[in-house]
């Protein structure tokens, strides 16, 4: 498949014509997508890919539905779902013409039931009520369904026919199926083409969904009433055109006088409309059983076939191709409102994977001179002992640490280096000392920085002697062994051998450790 | 919650520049690895000046830039960078800024203070600092000296108190003496241990601060309030779709008496595998939906490997850590999971679904239970993960989403496991079992059933285990 452009793909408009509304598609794509391991990450990257690569700000909407939209149109494309999408739309309609064409020969089927043929007799009632009485109480059914769903009652279902239709679709849609070898399939060898079957069912299932599936329901419902009360007029119509029937009505429980009524009340709105029907002598003299004279059947032959054509215009066909145009406009209705919630757990985990919600700056100052680190050497197991006589120095030590403890016993302390000020008194005591060794505390947890270093060295410097590097380690739990490899590393950039680095453990309340002997430590 | 997706109303602005300073070690990468819930956001280490460089991020907004961080290297010599500023001479200017500029200006007087340098470019480039202190950390002269530098530049400056759930904790200390110099926005914010309050509190203090950003950052915090909430949504909604799969499994055996055995115990240890697949399924999808790196997982992540527990799910330790009692089976050390044969199967669904059975009111459901008193009257064995296995499934699947809810994204290490144990079953626990019992067709474990149009009494389920761990984490 040729990678096309990056605009042509998301303003391209589906051949599909639900696809063409943005909440559906997206719905649908979403079906699809959820379906396990049917979709190879390739794929879904490249999507991604270009659904961004194409992003730019409208203003209309937030970045990421902008992104999300492109995002299904670019995998729509790339798994040709628009062309198996107008697939199972085709067999969709296609079984609605043949569930039609058998409720139109049902129809048809009943009305040859209402005609006996041996009498040349038709009984009107038994006409009516199974051409005009079941479409009722199918056409109350609906009625309930939509009461319910204004209601937000559970949603009705009409399972049986649903099903049906559905197996048809289904069928249908594999029926004409060819799966033409793609040409360029190794190109896309990750993503195994979908089969008609699987986006039949996701179809199904996104089809049959809230609205759009109540108005799928009610266009397959008034279609197949439709076809069914046309089926039972035109052979009604067929019969009277070709011979002569009586018509007749009978009753063995009822009253005459409830029929009477009742024709005269369906043909009501027939004779408004300027129709002859039967007036109620006529209709009492149709029962069955009376005789009555030629010229008087011929007439009420004529006023009956006009009362019973009418009736099914006005009281069947009419309504239901009216609704029938209502549903197929609620059906467009509900399909251009497809809602897509963006806060649902797909969207929110596509967010989180497209927008990082943060744009990297980069580096802006960069580092010129990288400092190469210092190789720290040989670690000395040996104990390591305080010297015999020396000098305290400290830096940057708690201010709440009593300082120094007992057991350091200094010849001086030099004091505790804290700012610029008191580094200056240090070096300046540190010049002046006479002592051959001098020891700089500081706690194990202070980073060894390039600021310590720089004192480290400075003192150094000043000092004329050795200068050992104390640690102040955490009595209670064991030393922080990266943060001692830095202090190596210190150690070893300003040139300190390793033998002079003390380790002193100190109680949480920062006396010493008792059970040290004289600051006997290894070192490592 | 329905983000709003109104455009923002005003032309893109410049975005507030901030710039992330503190001493060496103290979490300033790790603030923006939190910040921009990125994990991956520069190099992190336990060692001072791992962060020789400035780099900038920017968050966005509904797209729109509205914070740019700037990550600086951490002032090391903060009393040598005091001395150099206060030995320049004093011009006839002699303001902080001037000073610092004076500094920038005369850079290579001053190679030693190569780091520094950047750092103070930053303080004078940008609108607002974030100080971050290391509570750790007793508050030495260096200190006051950085503090010293930063008032220096004349700019709103934040102290954010990181590693506040740490010890030990000078965290008094240091309020005390920022209160002294008059910084009293401070806000404590652990980069470990994450807590979207404390976020929160953070961007109030520069709506604060800066006022003509206000609305700005009130769309950010609002953003990222509604970001949190969804994440924790789905998540739960993950966890719900979990249980629901696993409870619901239901699998007839066809057993032939002389190799019923080696039959059973086969099938027990494929449904241990399917089951292990999708709990592993259920976490990977989690920690991505918090925006960890799968690495970040395969590091030290929970007791979480690869997405997958180290703890067997099947490992009748794993069960007793939870405070699960484990069944008979389990406890002798077999396979967890259950075998009923088609007898027990039925009466476990209950005298509802039995009645519904017989009345045969509904096709399907007719269908359905006719299919268990058929598998009962012939012998047939159904096999279905055993309830001990599902409340360890719940409770470890809540116990990652609790961890997931907390942890920084500057972390790296394991993580304190929450405590999390049987008495965090909901109460409706076994009423929802029953209902996952008498719908084998509920399970997506089962290929085919992911082709059925969807179940209003599954998606009921769905949004009542999701709605309970939602509110429990």
């Amino acid at each position: 498949m040729q990678r096309k452009s990056g605009s042509s793909v998301s303003s391209a408009q589906p051949v599909s014509r639900s696809l063409r509304y943005t909440g559906y598609r997206l719905e649908f794509v979403r079906y699809i997508e959820q379906q396990p391991d049917l979709i190879s990450p390739v794929v879904i990257g490249e999507a991604e890919a270009g659904a961004l690569s194409e992003a730019e700000p409208n203003g209309q909407s937030s970045g990421f539905e902008r992104i999300a939209r492109a995002r299904a149109s670019w995998l729509l494309a790339l798994l040709r779902l628009d062309a198996l999408h107008a697939r199972v739309d085709r067999a969709a309609g296609q079984s609605l013409w043949v569930l039609c064409l058998l409720f139109g020969l049902l129809g048809a089927g009943a009305a040859a039931q209402g005609f006996d043929l041996a009498q040349h007799t038709v009984n009107f009632f038994w006409l009516l009520v199974v051409l005009l009485g079941v479409h009722t109480a199918a056409l109350l059914f609906w009625l309930l369904a939509l009461i319910g769903r204004q209601l937000r009652a559970t949603a009705v279902k009409t399972p049986m026919l649903q099903v049906l239709a559905l197996w048809l679709v289904r069928k249908l849609s594999r029926l004409f199926a060819h799966e033409a070898p793609e040409a360029n399939q190794e190109a896309r060898s990750a993503q195994p083409p979908l089969s008609v079957t699987t986006v039949s069912s996701v179809w199904a299932r996104l089809q049959s969904r809230g609205a759009l599936g109540f108005w799928n329901v009610s266009v397959l419902s008034h279609a197949i009433w439709a076809a069914y009360l046309i089926g039972g007029f035109a052979m009604t119509l067929i019969l009277l055109s070709l011979r002569q029937y009586d018509f007749i009505w009978a009753t063995t429980v009822l009253s005459a006088e409830a029929f009477e009524q009742m024709t005269l009340l369906l043909g009501e709105l027939p004779r408004l409309l300027g129709v002859a029907v039967p007036d109620a002598q006529v209709v009492r003299i149709s029962r069955a059983g009376i005789d009555s004279s030629p010229e008087i059947a011929g007439a009420s032959r004529v006023l009956w076939s006009n009362l019973l054509l009418a009736s099914l215009i006005i009281w069947g066909l009419l309504p239901r191709t009216i609704l029938l145009i209502v549903s197929l406009t609620g059906r467009v209705a509900a399909l251009r409102t497809v809602a897509v919630d963006f806060a649902s757990p797909y969207y929110v985990a596509l967010r989180q994977q497209l927008l990082t919600g943060f744009q990297r700056g980069g580096v802006i100052d960069p580092d010129r001179r990288s400092v190469p680190e210092a190789e720290v050497g040989h670690v000395s197991s040996v104990p390591v002992a305080l010297p015999d006589t020396y000098d305290i120095a400290a830096i940057y030590l708690d201010p709440q640490l009593h300082w120094p403890p007992a057991m350091l016993q200094p010849q001086n302390n030099l004091g505790c280096i804290d700012d610029a000020a008191s580094e200056q008194a240090v070096m300046a005591a540190a010049a002046d000392t006479s002592s051959a060794h001098l020891v700089l505390w500081s706690h194990l947890s202070t980073v060894p920085d390039r600021g310590v270093r720089r004192i480290v060295q400075a003192l150094k410097r000043h000092f004329r002697g050795r200068l050992h590097l104390g640690l102040l380690t955490p009595a209670d739990r064991p030393a922080d062994a990266s943060r001692l490899e830095d202090w190596y590393r210190l150690a070893a950039a300003t040139d300190i051998s390793l033998d002079d680095l003390i380790q002193l453990p100190l109680q949480p309340d920062g006396s010493p450790d008792t059970s040290a002997v004289g600051g006997n430590h290894h070192a490592g | 919650m329905q983000v709003d997706s109104r455009p923002v109303s005003t032309a893109p602005r410049a975005p507030i520049k901030i710039a992330i300073v503190g001493h060496t070690n103290v979490g300033k990468t790790s603030l923006m690895r939190t910040l921009l819930r990125d994990s991956r956001f520069g190099e992190v280490s336990n060692h001072p000046g791992t962060t020789r460089h400035v780099e900038a991020a920017t968050i966005l907004c509904r797209e729109q830039p509205v914070i740019e961080l700037h990550d600086t290297p951490g002032l090391e010599d903060s009393i040598g960078l005091r001395s150099a500023l206060e030995e320049l001479p004093a011009g006839r200017d002699d303001t902080g800024q001037a000073r610092l500029r004076q500094f920038v200006a005369r850079a290579d007087d001053f190679e030693a203070l190569d780091q520094e340098l950047k750092v103070v470019r930053q303080l004078l480039a940008s609108d607002l600092l974030f100080y971050v202190i290391d509570v750790r950390e007793p508050l030495v002269g260096k200190y006051r000296d950085e503090l010293y530098v930063l008032s220096l530049a004349g700019r709103a400056v934040i102290p954010v108190l990181n590693f506040i759930h740490q010890f030990p904790n000078h965290s008094m200390q240091w309020r005390d003496y920022l209160g002294q110099l008059n910084f009293h926005a401070q806000v404590q914010y652990d980069t470990v241990v994450f807590r979207l309050e404390d976020e929160k509190r953070l961007f109030q203090k520069i709506q604060s601060l800066l006022g003509e950003h206000y609305d700005r950052v009130q769309q950010l915090i609002d953003e990222r309030h509604a970001q949190a909430l969804q994440i924790r949504r789905a998540s739960a909604a993950a966890v719900a779709e979990l249980i629901i799969n696993v409870g619901s499994y239901r699998k007839t055996l066809r057993s032939v008496e002389p190799a019923r055995a080696a039959i059973e115990s086969n099938e027990i240890s494929a449904l241990q595998d399917l089951t292990r697949q999708a709990e592993q399924a259920c976490s990977r999808q989690i920690i991505r939906l918090h925006r960890f790196a799968p690495d970040d997982v395969r590091e030290a992540f929970l007791p979480v490997q690869d997405g997958s527990w180290k703890l067997d799910l099947f490992d009748v330790n794993t069960l007793r850590a939870f405070g699960v009692e484990a069944g008979s089976g389990a406890a002798k050390g077999a396979a967890v999971g259950a075998v009923l044969d088609g007898l027990t199967g039925f009466i476990s669904l209950g005298a509802a679904a039995a009645t519904g059975a017989l009345a045969g009111a509904i096709f399907s459901t007719g269908a359905r239970y006719g299919r268990d008193l058929q598998a009962a009257m012939t012998g047939k064995r159904t096999l279905c993960v055993d309830e001990p296995t599902l409340r360890l499934l719940w409770l470890r699947q809540l116990q990652l989403l609790t961890d997931l809810g907390s942890r920084g994204h500057a972390m790296q290490g394991q993580m304190q496991m929450t405590s999390v144990d049987a008495s965090d079953l909901p109460k409706a626990w076994s009423q929802w079992l029953r209902q996952m019992r008498a719908n084998a067709h509920w399970s997506d474990l089962i290929p085919e059933n992911r082709k059925r149009s969807a179940d209003p009494g599954r998606e009921a389920l769905a949004d009542a285990l999701a709605e309970h761990l939602f509110a429990q984490v």
